[in-house]
C-alpha cells in the first residue's frame, strides 16, 4: 500500500511497480516531510500552484520533469510546469484538451499510432507497471521524447513523463 | 448571497491568502468582489464548488474548470426556459442564479450568456430573440428599481445611442447602467436623439462623466448631443461603452471593455471626483472632443 509521505489515501490500490511516490502536478517537487501535513484541498506548499499527485517510484517525476496527466478520455488534466514550456501551452489552456493535440507517435510504423493511446488508457485504468514509448510534439518534427506512462492518483489517471 | 472575507475563504480551502490572490492571477478564480472599502469578499457558492472540486482534482486547473461547470448549470436552465418560452421560470432560474452569487454576476454569468445563446440558436430577428431580450430588459429595469439610493458623490450621464431596445447591445448597456447604480453612483440615461433642453437636464444633476453608449445612432447626432452637454457643463470625462471606435485618437482612447462589470468599473474610477484625474478609460472631454465628434 501507499508509503506516500503525507499518506494520501490511496484510491487505486497495491501498486506493482513499486512504492508510492507524492509528487505536485506542477512543480514536481515532493511535499516537504517537516511541513505540516497538506490540507484536504492538497495544494502543494511550495508553489501553491498545484495539487499532490501519486505515482509509483518507477514512474513519478522529478521536479524538473516534463510531465501530463491525462483521465480515461485521454483530456489532459493536468500540465506540469516543466511540460508548459516544452510544449508552449499553458496548463489552464490545455485541460480539458486531447492529449493527441499534444503528442503524437514518434514511430508510427514501430509503435502503432494506437499505442500511445492504448498505454494512457490502460495506465487511466489502473494498468500497473511502467510503460514506455517514443513520442512527439504534434506539428513538430526532429524533437522525439521517450515517454515512460504509468498510473497516477489518487483519482484514477494516468501519467505521462517526458524524458529528455 | 453568502460572501466570504479573504481569510474565510481561504480557511474553507485550506490555503494561505496569498496562494488566494496566487490563484485569481494565474486562474482568474475564485474571482472576488469588492466591497466599497475595496476590500476582496468572495462568494461562498464559488469557493464551496472549487473545495469540492478539488477533493477529486488532479489540478487546479481542472478543479477550476469543474467548479465553473457547477456553476454554470443555471446558464441551461434559463435557456431552457427562454427557449420554451416559460417567462416565470426563468424569472426563478435568474432568482436561484443570484442566490449563489451577486447580482453583477449573476447577470455576467448566467443573463447574458444565455441570451447570447438565444441570438445564436434563432437570430436577433426572430421573435424568440425579442421575447428573451424584454425579458431581459425588464428584468435589469426591476433588479434597478431594487438598487439602493445613491452612496457616492458621482453621477454619470449615459448618452444612448443604441436604435432598439432590443438589440443585443441594449441589454448589455441595461446592464452596465445597472451595475453603475448598484455601486452607488447616480446614473442619468438620456437618448442621444432627444437634443431639445439637454443641457438643462444634464447641468440639473452635475455629472462627473459621460458614457456615449451603443452604435445604432450615427456620430453625426451623437456629437451633437454630446455637444450639447458638454457646453451645458463643461470638460469632463467621456468614454464608449459598446460603440465601435473609428480611428479618431480621442475616441480609440476612451472606449471601455465590452463586459458590463468591467466596464462599469472603468467609468467609476473615471468619474471619481479627483481634479485632474486622468484613465486609461476616459479621456478628457474638451472642445477638442466635441469637435473631433462633430
Ligand atoms: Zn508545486
Amino acid at each position: 500500500m501507499s508509503a506516500s509521505i503525507h499518506g494520501l489515501p490511496s484510491r487505486f490500490g497495491d501498486h506493482d511497480a513499486g512504492e508510492l511516490r507524492d509528487f505536485c502536478g506542477h512543480c514536481g517537487q515532493a511535499p516537504d516531510p517537516s511541513s505540516a501535513p497538506v490540507g484536504a484541498t492538497r495544494v502543494c506548499q511550495h508553489c501553491d500552484l498545484g495539487l499532490v499527485l501519486q505515482a509509483s517510484e518507477a514512474v513519478a517525476p522529478s521536479p524538473e520533469d516534463p510531465f501530463l496527466v491525462v483521465d480515461n478520455r485521454m483530456a489532459i488534466c493536468a500540465l506540469s510546469s516543466a511540460a508548459e514550456k516544452l510544449l508552449g501551452v499553458d496548463e489552464t489552456a490545455a485541460v480539458n484538451r486531447h492529449l493527441g493535440e499534444f503528442l503524437m507517435p514518434a514511430d508510427a510504423n514501430a509503435n502503432g499510432s494506437g499505442s500511445l493511446i492504448e498505454l494512457v488508457l490502460g495506465a487511466a485504468a489502473g494498468d500497473g507497471g511502467v510503460e514506455r514509448v517514443r513520442v512527439r510534439p504534434l506539428g513538430v518534427f526532429g524533437v522525439r521524447f521517450s515517454a515512460r506512462i504509468g498510473r497516477c492518483g489518487p483519482t484514477p489517471s494516468a501519467i505521462v513523463v517526458l524524458e529528455r | 448571497m453568502r460572501t466570504l472575507k479573504t481569510r474565510e475563504a481561504a480557511a474553507m480551502l485550506s490555503v494561505s491568502p496569498n496562494t488566494l490572490r496566487a490563484w485569481e492571477r494565474r486562474f482568474n478564480y475564485p474571482r472576488p468582489q469588492r466591497t466599497p472599502g475595496q476590500h476582496r469578499v468572495y462568494v461562498h457558492a464559488e469557493v464551496a464548488a472549487l473545495r469540492d472540486a478539488l477533493q477529486a482534482g488532479l489540478s487546479i486547473s481542472s478543479a477550476v474548470s469543474r467548479a465553473r461547470e457547477a456553476l454554470s448549470g443555471d446558464t441551461s436552465v434559463l435557456v431552457g426556459a427562454l427557449s420554451s418560452y416559460e417567462l416565470d421560470r426563468a424569472d426563478a432560474a435568474m432568482e436561484a442564479a443570484i442566490a449563489l452569487r451577486s447580482v453583477e454576476r449573476g447577470v455576467e454569468e448566467v443573463l447574458l450568456p444565455s441570451l447570447e445563446e438565444i441570438a445564436a440558436r434563432w437570430g436577433t430577428d426572430s421573435a424568440s430573440w425579442a421575447l428573451s431580450a424584454r425579458w431581459a430588459d425588464g428584468w435589469l429595469r426591476w433588479a434597478h428599481k431594487l438598487a439602493p439610493a445613491p452612496t457616492r458623490p458621482m453621477t454619470i450621464v449615459i448618452g444612448d445611442a443604441t436604435a432598439d431596445p432590443l438589440e443585443p447591445e441594449a441589454i448589455a448597456v441595461r446592464a452596465f447602467e445597472l451595475f453603475c447604480v448598484r455601486s452607488g453612483a447616480r446614473v442619468l440615461t438620456l437618448p442621444v436623439r432627444r437634443l431639445v433642453d439637454v443641457g438643462e437636464v444634464v447641468t440639473a444633476f452635475g455629472p462627473q462623466a459621460i458614457v456615449l453608449a451603443g452604435e445604432g445612432v450615427g456620430d453625426t447626432e451623437v456629437a451633437r448631443w454630446a455637444y450639447q452637454v458638454r457646453l451645458a457643463v463643461g470638460p469632463m470625462p467621456v468614454m464608449l461603452y459598446r460603440r465601435a471606435t473609428d480611428g479618431d485618437g480621442v475616441r480609440s482612447t476612451s472606449a471601455l471593455p465590452d463586459a458590463p462589470y468591467d466596464a462599469h468599473r472603468q467609468a467609476l474610477s473615471a468619474a471619481e471626483p479627483a481634479p485632474e484625474r486622468r484613465t486609461a478609460a476616459g479621456g478628457r472631454f474638451t472642445r477638442e472632443t466635441a469637435r473631433s465628434l462633430a
